[in-house]
């Protein structure tokens, strides 16, 4: 997407690995949040839309990105209010429905309160044979699709901010 | 019974874990229930496998390994749900994962869900999801179905640690003894029936050695479906323990005749005469009786043979029976000669 879809907006992709395994104890045990949990927290705030990239694993959310939700729902709250649009690959032809499918339910609780982008979604299915040597999707139909699927969140976060939207995207 | 209650939060204080050690406590004489936290497991990480092979501490190693260990080992497990943003916490997720991943442990493992919360929803979304997550095929573990255990607005069903609240204590009492039955089935199922079914021997790569060579279970099996005879045995205490399973046979024994003494499951006049040879088989005055009959016109031979270790101690009897009119016919045709000349 950073590469070949996002042209206009400012994009940085941020990994999850520093941030451990929730617990609500922390509050006892460690009175500030990790270092991991507050880089990626500040990295949301400053940010006017987040895209997640969502695996599956078990038919689910990998642990790993649930336990990031978390983090981001119990003492603070960068995602209330904030645009998000899922994306997902997978090794299966699902391409990870069912994990989107849980993500948009735990994006939506109370506790995270976010805008998740609704309509398309956008999944990559059979995932070993979807990308080149350099990490592109091969399919130029899928490319044009995810375009589309983009442009579509961005006129989403456009409106939910007043300003003006993009018309006939799928034409 | 051995089951082990999983608690699916690393949080110090949680009434999912107070309702696991409550189960522990008062179902105590139906079930050893083993309460397992999962607070000192690492987070699950796909790089902890090969190629990239991420290491562990020895500590983290063994944790992993004695939580994989004591799931696999149990005859059913309890997973005690808290619900964290319509889910079921990222910590009980990682156990799943470490559980399914590269590993069948939770294959056809008999699976209750049990949830407490504060509010009136009752973890009851995060049991819908761990329901679904068990469904996967890479856990494929066996929900029991329909019975549900939702502790909601929990605070004041809990004193002193543990669960005070008398319809919620009869609730999980029925639930709970639903499941121990339903983990029974399919502890049964597992040994006999599925072969039934499928038609293969339990382990499909085990061999059998004997004096004169060795035989994998499918060929004996298999063997055994070809041979132009029926074949039964009986142990000592002259229950039927298996029968040979020739497709041809029309004698061949109901499977609801297993472990069934030998005079409920034989007409009564082959039944005494199988009794009776086996008599003399344990009194040591004979090895084997024959008894062949002729029915509807047909040859069939009917013999015993009584079965002995090498020191000579009975161990049962194996009874051959079957049609014999066609080792007749091939003894007619012209192309059967005497090889003596």
């Amino acid at each position: 997407m950073k590469a070949n879809i996002i042209k206009d907006q400012d994009f940085q992709i941020d990994n999850i690995d520093q941030v451990p395994m929730f617990c609500e104890d922390f509050k006892g045990d460690l009175p500030i949040l990790p270092q991991g949990v507050q880089d990626l927290a500040e990295d949301i705030e400053a940010a006017d839309a987040v895209i997640i990239a969502c695996p599956e694993y078990n038919h689910s959310v990998p642990s790993a990105l649930k336990s990031v939700t978390e983090w981001l729902s119990y003492t603070i709250h960068p995602l209330k209010d904030k645009p998000v649009m899922i994306v997902g690959a997978s090794t299966q032809p699902t391409g990870s429905s069912r994990a989107q499918v849980h993500l948009r339910a735990i994006l939506n609780s109370p506790g995270i309160h976010a805008l998740v982008w609704q309509g398309n979604e956008f999944l990559i299915g059979n995932a070993t044979q979807a990308f080149d040597d350099a990490g592109n999707i091969k399919d130029p139909a899928k490319v044009l699709f995810l375009q589309e699927c983009f442009d579509e969140f961005i006129n989403f976060v456009n409106r939910l901010n007043g300003k003006p939207v993009k018309k006939d995207i799928d034409e | 019974m051995k089951l082990v209650g999983i608690v699916g939060t690393n949080a110090k204080h949680s009434y999912n874990r107070m309702a696991l050690q409550f189960m522990k406590e008062h179902f105590k004489k139906l079930a050893d229930i083993e309460v397992l936290e999962i607070k000192d497991l690492p987070a699950f990480n796909v790089d902890y496998f090969p190629p990239i092979n991420k290491k562990f501490s020895d500590e983290e190693k063994r944790n992993v390994w004695l939580f994989k260990q004591r799931v696999q080992n149990s005859d059913g497990v309890i997973w005690a749900c808290p619900e964290y943003n319509h889910a079921i916490p990222a910590v009980m997720k990682s156990a799943i994962e470490w559980l399914s991943f590269q590993s069948t442990i939770l294959d056809n493992k008999p699976s209750m869900i049990i949830g407490c919360s504060w509010g009136a929803q009752a973890s009851s979304r995060a049991q819908e999801q761990i329901k679904q997550i068990l469904a996967a095929p890479s856990v494929n573990a066996l929900s029991f179905p329909g019975h549900e255990v939702l502790i909601g607005n929990c605070e004041s069903k809990f004193q002193g640690g543990t669960l005070v609240d008398e319809a919620e204590i009869a609730n999980l009492e029925t639930n709970f003894t639903e499941f121990l039955k339903f983990v029974d089935t399919y502890d049964n199922r597992n040994d006999f029936e599925e072969m039934k079914v499928t038609k293969q021997p339990y382990i499909t790569d085990a061999y059998v050695n004997f004096p004169t060579g060795k035989l994998s279970l499918e060929q004996l099996q298999a063997a055994f479906n070809v041979l132009p005879f029926q074949f039964e045995i009986v142990d000592a205490e002259d229950k039927l323990r298996w029968f040979s399973d020739n497709d041809q046979s029309h004698l061949k024994p109901s499977s609801k005749a297993l472990d069934k003494p030998i005079n409920t499951i034989h007409p009564i006049d082959t039944a005494s005469k199988m009794e009776k040879a086996i008599r003399e088989f344990k009194a040591n005055r004979k090895d084997m009786v024959q008894a062949p009959y002729i029915k509807d016109g047909k040859k069939i031979i009917n013999s015993v043979f009584a079965l002995r270790s090498a020191s000579g101690n009975y161990l049962g009897a194996i009874r051959m029976t079957g049609d014999v009119d066609f080792i007749f016919d091939m003894f007619k045709m012209k192309s059967t000669k005497d090889q003596k000349k």
